[in-house]
C-alpha cells in the first residue's frame, strides 16, 4: 500500500490508507468482505452438507432418535436461505445488466449506483451474511467449548520444540546484517543513511521470520500425524481445533519472541551507531502529520485535473510553471488539531517531483510560492492585505517581525510565502503563523465561503495553494506530498510500532501455513503458503489480470497474438475463434479473481516505510490493520475448523 | 483426582457392576482410496460389549482388525457404519477422553521432553490444577520406576522405558477405562511380569482395560475375556479359561511323591479302571519367565554370584 519513493522525503501512497473517517470506504470494505467471505462459506457450507449427508455421523438421543452429528437443522436452514437469496442476487444481476448510463443514480456509501446495483451488493452481501452463519456456526459454538489451559499447553510444546530443536539459533543470522552494515555496499547519500539501515534490516527480518514461520507452522501437524504422536493428544479431551490454534499461537508467540528481540537489537546498533546530522534530520523523528484533500484549479480548463506529462508513474500529477500562470495544486483541510492556535508557528512540510523541460541553472531550485486562506479570508480586503504585508514577505519566526506576520495572519485569514526554492530529494519546510488557525478556528465554513471546492467534500477551514513561479518546469503533486506537522513523536517508539506491520505478516504467514498443514503434507503445505504469501506482492499485478485491465488480454488471448505475431494493442479481429478463447478468457478472469480472494494482501501491512521516512505509525492506523488481518485470517482459521475436523487422524 | 471429578460431572456415570462401558454394534470400517473404491475391509460388523471392572483381549493376526477397533473406539478412525459408543457416548465425542488412558503401541510421546515434562504436558491435557498435575507426575514416575531418569529426555530413554513413560501418560487422568495397545511390547521379563502385575492392580481398582497383543500368555494371564479377529471378523468370544479349558484331558498334581514305576503302574491302572489312558507322567516344568525371575532375584539377593560353565557341560552351577 505505502511505499517508498526513493527520490521523495514523503510518504507514497499506491492507494488510500484507510482511516476511520472516511468510515464509507470501511463500509465498502465490510460489505466487500462479506461478499467474498460469504461466497467461500457458501462453496464450503455445500461441500460440508453434502459430505455429511453421505458419510453421516449419528448420535443416538436418549428418546431413541438418530441425530447426524455433520449437519444439524440450522446449517441446514441456512444453507436453504442463504442460496434463495443467492438466487435473488442472481435475478438482480440480470435486472443491472438492463441499466444504462442514462439510469438515474444516486450515491451509495460515497458511491454513485443505480437502485438495482445498490439492490444486488446489499442482496450478495446478505446471502454471504446467511452462508457466514450457517458454516461459522459450528465454529463459533465449538471456539466457546475450547480450554485455554489446553491451547497453552499445546502452544507451549510447540515453543519448546522450536527451542529445543535449536531453531532459534537461525534467528542469529540476522546479526550479518548488523555486523556489516547497509553503507559498505551501497552508495547513498548521508541523508538516505537511515533510511537505507532500516529498509535492509528489516528486509531481513522478513525473509527470516517468516521463513522460518512458514516451515515451522507448515510441518507442525503433519510431522505430528506421521510421528504419529498426535494419537496421544487426540486421545485427550482435547477439541481438535485447539490442536491447530495452540499450534498457531506456540509458533507465533515464537516469532514474535524473535522478533521483538531483533527490534530491540536494531534499535540499539541505530542508537549507538554514528547516524550522520542529515539522515538524523530526514529519519530519526516521528512525524505527526495532517494532510488535506487534493484539487487542481486553472482558469482557463474548469475541469481541470492536473497535467500528465507522461511519466510511466501516474501518482503525481503537475502544474505548469510561470509567474501568470493560474494554475495551482490546492490543498484542503477541513480541520486541524487545536494545538495549531497555540503554536508560535505550524510547520507546513512538502516535498515535489519537479518536471523540467529546460535544464534551468545550476544550484538554483524550482520556485514555488504558497498562498494559504482560511474560510473567513475576506476577497475584497486584499488591497489592504497586501499593503499591511509590505516588508514583511517570508519573514521567518525568529526574525522580530514575525509577530507583526502572526497578527496579520489572524486579522486577514491569510498568509503568503513567496518563491521558496524547491530541489529534488529534499523535504521542505515554511513556518505558517499560529495566527492563521487561530483565524480559522472561528466560525463555521461554509460551501458558500470564500474557499470553494472543485470535488465534493466538506468545506475546507483553511486551504493551501501551491503555484510554480519558474516558467517552463513543472512541479508535480499528490495528496501526501505537503503536511501541516502537528509535532514529532519519538523515533524509538515509532521504530517499535512499525514492527507491528511485520507481525501483522507473521500472523498472516502462519495462519495459512497451519490451516493448510490440517490437510496437506509438510512440503505441500509450505509450499503452498509460501506461494500465497509471495504472490501478496503482487496482488497489484494479479488484480490487473483479474480486471482485464492489461494490455494484450488473457492468457488465450496473449497466445493468440503470440501466434498471429500481433501486438498487443492491436484489436483483434472478432473471427469466431478470436471470440471463443476471448469467453474462456473471461472464466479465466472470474476465477482469477476468486483467487485473489485467497491471496493476503501483504503490501498493506509494510509499516516500515513510515519508520524509514520518520513517519509516526499512528495507532488507528494499527487498528484498522488488525481488523483487516482478522477479516482475513479468520476464513482460514474455519477452514483449518472443518478439514481438522473432517479428517481421519489414523487413516 | 480433581479430574475424575471433573469428568464424573460431565459425563453420564454408573455404578453398578456389569455396566457397560463399550458398546460396538455392526461396527464397520472399510479403508477406500481416493476415488471412493474399496481397498480393504477391516473390520466388518463387530458387535462387542465390554463391561466394567474386566480385562478384556483382543486377539489376532496381523491385520485382523485390532488395531483398527481400538481406534474407531478412540475416534482416530471414522466408522463406515454401524457405531461404538463408550461410556454412553459416541466415539467421535471427546468427552468421553476424559475418564480414558491410552497407551500406543510404540510409545509415541515428544522426545524432545523429558519424563516430568510429558507428564505434566498431557496433565495440563486434561486441565488439570498445577498442584494435581505435579503430585500425580511424582507418583507415577515412581509407580513405572523411573525417578533416577525423570529429568533426562525421552530420545535417551531405552524402549522398555518409553514404554514405561508411555504407560504414566495413559494413567495421568487416573482413567476408568483403559486401551492398552501391546503393553508389554519392548519391555524385559520384569519389565513384562510388572505390567501384568500392574494390570491385574487396576483390576482390583475397578477399571476395565481392554488390551490387544501378540504375546497370547501375556493375554492369558491377565484377561478376564477374550475376542479373536481375523480378517475383520469376530471368530471368538468368550471367557478366557472356558476357551483354553481342554475338555479332553485332565490334570492331576501332587506334591510329597517320587517317580517310581510302581506310583506309575497304579496311577495307570486307576485311570485305565475309569476309562482314560495316562498320556504323561514326570515333573512339571516351570515357565521361562518364572526361572528369569528367580535367577534375577538371587542376583540382587547375591550380588557377587556368578554361573561358571562346568567342565562336562550339563549345565549345573557350581556356588
Amino acid at each position: 500500500m505505502a511505499s517508498f519513493a526513493p527520490l521523495l522525503g514523503v510518504m507514497k501512497f499506491e492507494s488510500e490508507p484507510l482511516n476511520f473517517e472516511n468510515w464509507r470506504r470501511l463500509a465498502w470494505l465490510g460489505i466487500g468482505w462479506l461478499q467474498d467471505a460469504g461466497g467461500f462459506a457458501m462453496v464450503g457450507l455445500s461441500l460440508w452438507i453434502l459430505n455429511g449427508l453421505i458419510n453421516p455421523v449419528y448420535d443416538h438421543l436418549p428418546d431413541g432418535r438418530k441425530r447426524n452429528r455433520l449437519v444439524g437443522p440450522g446449517m441446514l436452514l441456512a444453507a436453504a436461505v442463504a442460496l434463495t437469496i443467492y438466487l435473488v442476487a442472481l435475478g438482480l444481476n440480470f435486472l443491472t445488466a438492463g441499466d444504462n448510463p442514462s439510469t438515474p443514480r444516486n450515491p451509495f456509501l460515497g458511491i454513485p449506483l443505480t437502485k438495482m446495483e445498490t439492490a444486488l451488493e446489499l442482496t450478495l452481501a446478505l446471502a454471504g451474511l446467511v452462508a457466514i452463519i450457517g458454516f461459522g456456526g459450528p465454529f463459533v459454538r465449538d471456539c466457546l467449548r475450547l480450554r485455554w489451559g489446553r491451547i497453552y499447553a499445546i502452544a507451549k510444546l510447540s515453543f519448546k520444540e522450536a527451542v529445543r530443536r535449536r531453531v532459534v539459533w537461525v534467528f542469529l543470522s540476522i546479526l550479518v546484517l548488523y555486523l556489516f552494515p547497509a553503507r559498505w555496499f551501497f552508495q547513498e547519500k548521508p541523508e538516505d543513511e537511515l533510511k537505507s539501515i532500516i529498509g535492509v534490516t528489516t528486509r531481513g527480518m522478513n525473509v527470516l521470520l517468516i521463513s522460518v514461520g512458514l516451515l515451522l507452522a507448515a510441518f507442525s501437524i503433519p510431522t505430528d500425524i506421521k510421528n504419529l504422536t498426535i494419537h496421544t493428544i487426540v486421545t485427550k479431551p482435547v477439541e481438535r481445533f485447539e490442536i491447530v490454534f495452540g499450534r498457531f499461537l506456540g509458533y507465533l508467540s515464537l516469532v514474535t519472541a524473535a522478533l521483538i528481540v531483533m527490534t530491540a537489537f536494531g534499535l540499539l546498533l541505530i542508537n549507538a551507531g554514528n547516524v550522520s546530522p542529515e539522515a538524523e534530520e530526514e529519519s530519526y523523528k516521528a512525524r505527526v502529520a495532517r494532510y488535506g484533500d487534493l484539487e487542481f484549479r486553472s482558469k482557463k480548463t474548469a475541469d481541470f485535473t492536473g497535467i500528465d506529462v507522461g511519466r510511466e508513474d501516474s501518482y503525481r500529477k503537475y502544474i505548469a510553471g510561470h509567474p501568470e500562470t493560474s494554475q495551482r495544486a490546492i490543498w484542503n483541510f477541513a480541520d486541524f488539531p487545536n494545538s495549531f492556535t497555540k503554536m508560535d508557528y505550524v510547520p507546513l512540510e512538502f516535498a515535489f517531483d519537479i518536471y523540467r523541460t529546460t535544464k534551468g541553472e545550476e544550484g538554483v531550485g524550482v520556485s514555488v510560492s504558497f498562498e494559504l486562506l482560511t474560510h473567513r479570508w475576506d476577497p475584497s480586503k486584499e488591497d489592504e492585505f497586501n499593503r499591511a504585508m509590505q516588508g514583511l514577505t517570508n519573514v521567518r519566526p525568529e526574525d522580530a517581525n514575525w509577530k507583526k506576520v502572526d497578527d496579520l495572519a489572524e486579522k486577514y485569514g491569510r498568509y503568503v510565502y513567496r518563491n521558496w526554492q524547491i530541489f529534488d530529494y529534499h523535504t521542505s519546510a515554511i513556518p505558517v503563523p499560529a495566527g492563521l488557525f487561530r483565524n480559522a478556528a472561528q466560525g463555521t465554513p461554509s460551501a458558500q465561503g470564500p474557499l470553494h471546492r472543485m470535488k465534493p467534500g466538506p468545506a475546507p477551514r483553511v486551504q493551501v495553494l501551491a503555484k510554480c513561479e519558474t516558467p517552463s518546469q513543472f512541479i508535480g503533486a499528490a495528496r501526501y506530498d505537503l503536511y501541516f506537522l502537528e509535532s514529532e513523536g519519538n523515533f524509538s517508539l515509532n521504530y517499535f510500532k512499525g514492527a507491528f506491520g511485520l507481525w501483522f505478516r507473521l500472523v498472516i504467514a502462519i495462519a495459512i501455513s497451519v490451516a493448510c498443514s490440517t490437510y496437506l503434507a509438510g512440503v505441500l503445505s509450505f509450499l503452498a503458503a509460501m506461494f500465497l504469501f509471495i504472490g501478496g506482492f503482487f496482488l497489484d499485478f494479479i488484480n490487473e489480470l483479474a480486471r482485464g485491465a492489461n494490455v494484450g488480454g488473457g492468457p488465450l488471448e496473449s497466445l493468440a497474438r503470440l501466434i498471429k505475431n500481433s501486438t498487443a494493442t492491436v484489436e483483434l479481429d472478432p473471427t469466431p475463434t478470436v471470440k471463443t478463447i476471448q469467453v474462456f478468457d473471461t472464466f479465466y478472469r472470474w476465477l482469477l479473481r476468486r483467487v485473489m480472494n485467497v491471496i493476503p494482501d501483504v503490501d498493506r501491512y509494510g509499516l516500515t516505510d513510515y519508520v524509514a521516512q520518520g513517519f509516526s505509525v499512528g495507532p488507528d492506523f494499527i487498528l484498522l490493520n488488525l481488523i483487516t488481518l482478522a477479516a482475513y485470517v479468520l476464513p482460514w482459521l474455519v477452514a483449518a475448523y472443518y478439514l481438522m475436523k473432517a479428517r481421519e487422524i489414523a487413516a | 483426582m480433581a479430574d475424575t471429578a471433573v469428568a464424573e460431572r460431565t459425563l453420564p456415570t454408573h455404578s453398578g457392576v456389569g455396566e457397560v462401558i463399550v458398546e460396538t454394534r455392526n461396527l464397520t470400517k472399510v479403508y477406500k482410496d481416493f476415488w471412493g473404491r474399496k481397498k480393504k475391509v477391516a473390520l466388518n460388523a463387530l458387535d462387542l460389549q465390554i463391561k466394567r471392572g474386566e480385562i478384556f483381549g483382543l486377539l489376532g493376526p496381523n491385520g485382523s482388525g485390532k488395531t483398527t477397533t481400538i481406534k474407531l473406539l478412540l475416534g482416530l478412525l471414522f466408522p463406515t457404519n454401524g457405531e461404538a459408543t463408550v461410556f454412553g457416548l459416541p466415539a467421535a465425542d471427546v468427552r468421553k477422553n476424559e475418564r480414558i488412558g491410552y497407551l500406543p503401541e510404540e510409545s509415541y510421546l515428544y522426545r524432545f521432553l523429558n519424563a516430568e515434562e510429558t507428564l505434566d504436558f498431557y496433565g495440563r491435557l486434561f486441565d488439570m490444577p498445577a498442584e494435581v498435575r505435579k503430585q500425580r507426575a511424582a507418583e507415577l514416575i515412581r509407580l513405572v520406576g523411573l525417578e533416577p531418569d525423570r529429568r533426562r529426555t525421552l530420545r535417551e530413554y531405552s524402549k522398555g522405558m518409553r514404554q514405561r513413560i508411555g504407560l504414566a501418560q495413559a494413567l495421568i487422568n487416573d482413567p476408568d477405562f483403559i486401551i492398552l495397545d501391546e503393553p508389554t511390547s519392548g519391555l524385559d521379563p520384569l519389565g513384562t511380569i510388572w505390567m501384568k502385575g500392574l494390570i491385574r492392580q487396576l483390576r482390583k481398582q475397578g477399571k476395565t482395560v481392554l488390551m490387544c497383543s501378540h504375546r497370547l500368555d501375556d493375554v492369558q494371564d491377565v484377561c478376564d475375556r477374550i475376542a479373536i479377529l481375523d480378517n475383520g471378523d469376530l471368530q471368538e468370544l468368550g471367557e478366557v479359561e472356558r476357551l483354553v479349558e481342554d475338555q479332553a484331558r485332565v490334570e492331576v498334581r501332587a506334591t510329597n511323591l517320587r517317580l517310581t514305576d510302581a506310583l506309575r503302574t497304579d496311577l495307570e491302572a486307576v485311570i485305565g479302571k475309569h476309562g482314560g489312558k495316562l498320556e504323561s507322567f514326570g515333573h512339571p516344568t516351570t515357565t521361562l519367565e518364572e526361572l528369569f525371575k528367580k535367577v534375577v532375584e538371587e542376583s540382587k539377593a547375591r550380588p557377587g554370584r556368578r554361573y561358571l560353565p562346568p567342565a562336562d557341560g550339563n549345565g549345573a552351577p557350581r556356588s
